[in-house]
């Protein structure tokens, strides 16, 4: 696989996807280690891995269903409890639809 | 009474023998805590009024009920502030969780608090566990018991320095990439990472799903045996916790060694390492080989592979989980932004440390669209290769013994401006994570400067019964605890 090149724009792209803005000094600080995190990592492309299932999980078990059964849960003012801005037990956000 | 040096074991004694009221006991450790932590920062909560009514609690059911007594009654135990507690704030080392108040106990929580347990106080870590040395966390850094100039480890490090120092008897860490039994090394103590499946991670703020996993960190094999029974066993909250049965782990710390099968790498994989580490894990090694125990050679060749496979797989899984974190729902919300997007991100800023943002980059990176293939599927292949190299070995021996870091405690500072060489420090941890399986930390002496050196046990999955076997041999020969009496907090 060809070198990646952590430059400037991928940088700004996963910023943009990751929700974090990133001032002047952190973004350079960053884009360095990040390149060097990446060049590290590439050695991976010395392993052979054609033919090998990926394992993505911790344990190869199937995930447990549980039962169909009622239980109680929180009410709703604990729901909110820790909500930075709550309006009549709902979550309280900026407008989005002008 | 001194109960700077007591475990879970020694204080459910005195507890039972009435030599002590569990009132008593916790104003004791609280008074402790108070005292300590302008020196070590272990903890980020103290609980003073939760902790003593339930210690009052306590007392009333030995009073009342002497021969029902719970596993642990009445007994104080501090744990990491990644368990969320009920009522009990809990922060995760974060500061976009400051003030987070949970409204309901972890799985883990409320198995202590059914078994009896006082939970007194939540323990310092790094942000989201995220790291090695317990630097990341928004509350500073925690102070190793053995030389306060260096790191305690991490990202358990509020755990492992308190148990070292006996302000807690024991406690309850997270492992993801050894976050319990590295600072259980460097602050010589016992930790253990169980399987993955067997602890449940319901109330346990997510790093990276696949591989976080619950266990004790303590001062005998014995509490480590008592706390898992405690802990273990499946719950319908976490659906990748199993149905195995859960041995009754305290019936299997005679420390017999004749069904020991002990596996070493090859000195090849330990090129570059500590020799004073090497020493240590030699002097284990040979202990067993005095005791007639098989050693067997084994090759584990993809491990040299784990650190990058690990820095992209729980990158990933943490830029996924970590998303939750938007100043909606709970946590820090940005005074100041133009709209909601403007919201989302000034929040995101300002509650994260550096080391998470930089791990919600590579992960977000690893699994964007056109790098997805080649990084987080490549990686998960090869976790693969490793895992099946660890089943291969296992075919050979019951048991494999590794050191848990390639150095002793680092100086606090050293290797903050390098996170690759921070993140090099797993490698002899992270392997475990990725594969699933049990381990279980244990101290081999110190260095020339009396720092804590530790080697670890791994075992098949499920079979956490049988490594507290073999750390109950080792315990027993090498005598190996008596390093907590030099601790003097």
């Amino acid at each position: 696989m060809k070198r990646i090149e952590v430059d400037d724009n991928l940088i700004r792209h996963i910023c943009n996807l990751s929700m974090l803005d990133l001032d002047e000094k952190d973004f350079f600080k960053f884009r360095e280690q990040i390149q060097k995190i990446l060049d590290y990592v590439s050695m991976l492309d010395e392993v052979g891995t054609e033919g090998v299932s990926p394992m993505f999980g911790g344990i190869e078990c199937p995930s447990l269903m549980r039962m169909d059964i009622p239980y109680e849960s929180l009410i709703r003012s604990q729901v909110t409890q820790n909500a930075p801005a709550e309006k009549e037990g709902l979550f309280e956000i900026p407008k989005v639809i002008e | 009474m001194d109960i700077s040096k007591l475990g879970i074991f020694e204080i459910k004694s005195l507890l039972m023998k009435r030599e002590i009221s569990c009132v008593e006991l916790t104003k004791m450790y609280l008074e402790r805590a108070h005292r300590s932590n302008p020196l070590l920062n272990a903890f980020i909560t103290i609980a003073d009024e939760s902790a003593l009514f339930d210690a009052r609690k306590s007392d009333e059911n030995i009073q009342k009920n002497p021969d029902g007594i719970r596993p642990l009654e009445g007994v104080p135990i501090a744990i990491k502030d990644i368990f969320v507690t009920q009522n009990l704030r809990t922060t995760c080392g974060s500061g976009i969780l400051e003030n987070f108040i949970p409204p309901y106990d972890a799985t883990v929580v409320k198995r202590l608090k059914d078994a009896g347990a006082v939970i007194f106080g939540k323990l310092n870590m790094d942000e989201f566990a995220m790291g090695s040395s317990n630097e990341n966390s928004h509350f500073g850094a925690v102070k190793n018991p053995f030389s306060l100039d260096r790191t305690p480890g991490g990202s358990s490090g509020g755990s492992a320095a308190a148990v070292a120092s006996g302000l807690t008897p024991a406690s309850i860490g997270t492992d993801t990439g050894g976050s319990v039994r590295q600072p259980a090394a460097f602050c010589g103590i016992i930790g253990m990472k169980p399987s993955y499946g067997r602890v449940s991670r319901y109330g346990m703020i997510a790093f990276a799903s696949s591989l976080d996993q619950a266990g004790p960190m303590c001062r005998s094999v014995r509490d480590c045996a008592i706390l898992l029974e405690s802990i273990a066993g499946n719950d319908p909250k976490d659906s990748t916790t199993m149905t195995t049965p859960v041995p009754h782990y305290t019936e299997w710390i005679s420390g017999d060694p004749s069904e020991i099968r002990l596996g070493v790498l090859s000195p090849r994989h330990y090129e570059g390492i500590n020799p004073e580490v090497m020493s240590a894990y030699s002097k284990v090694v040979e202990l067993f080989a005095r005791h007639n125990v098989p050693i067997i050679e084994i090759e584990l060749p993809h491990i040299k592979y784990a650190v990058a496979v690990y820095y992209i797989i729980a990158t990933s899984e943490a830029s996924s989980n970590l998303a939750r974190y938007d100043g909606v729902r709970y946590g820090l919300r940005s005074r100041e932004f133009k709209n909601l997007r403007d919201m989302y991100r000034k929040t995101r800023m300002a509650g994260f440390g550096d080391e998470v943002k930089r791990r919600i980059l590579l992960g977000t990176f690893a699994l964007s669209s056109g790098y997805y293939d080649a990084f987080f599927k490549k990686a998960s292949q090869v976790r693969r290769l490793i895992t099946n190299d660890f089943y291969k070995a296992f075919s050979k021996v019951t048991t494999i013994l590794m050191p848990v870091t390639p150095d002793v405690a680092f100086k606090l500072g050293e290797r903050m401006s390098d996170p690759l060489s921070m993140y090099l420090s797993d490698i002899f941890t992270i392997p475990v994570n990725l594969a699933g399986l049990p381990s279980l930390s244990i101290p081999a002496g110190t260095n020339s400067e009396g720092l804590p050196i530790g080697v670890q046990f791994i075992g098949k999955p499920f079979d956490e019964h049988f490594l507290l076997n073999v750390a109950a041999f080792y315990e027993r020969e090498s005598n190996c605890m008596e390093i907590l009496s030099r601790v003097n907090i």
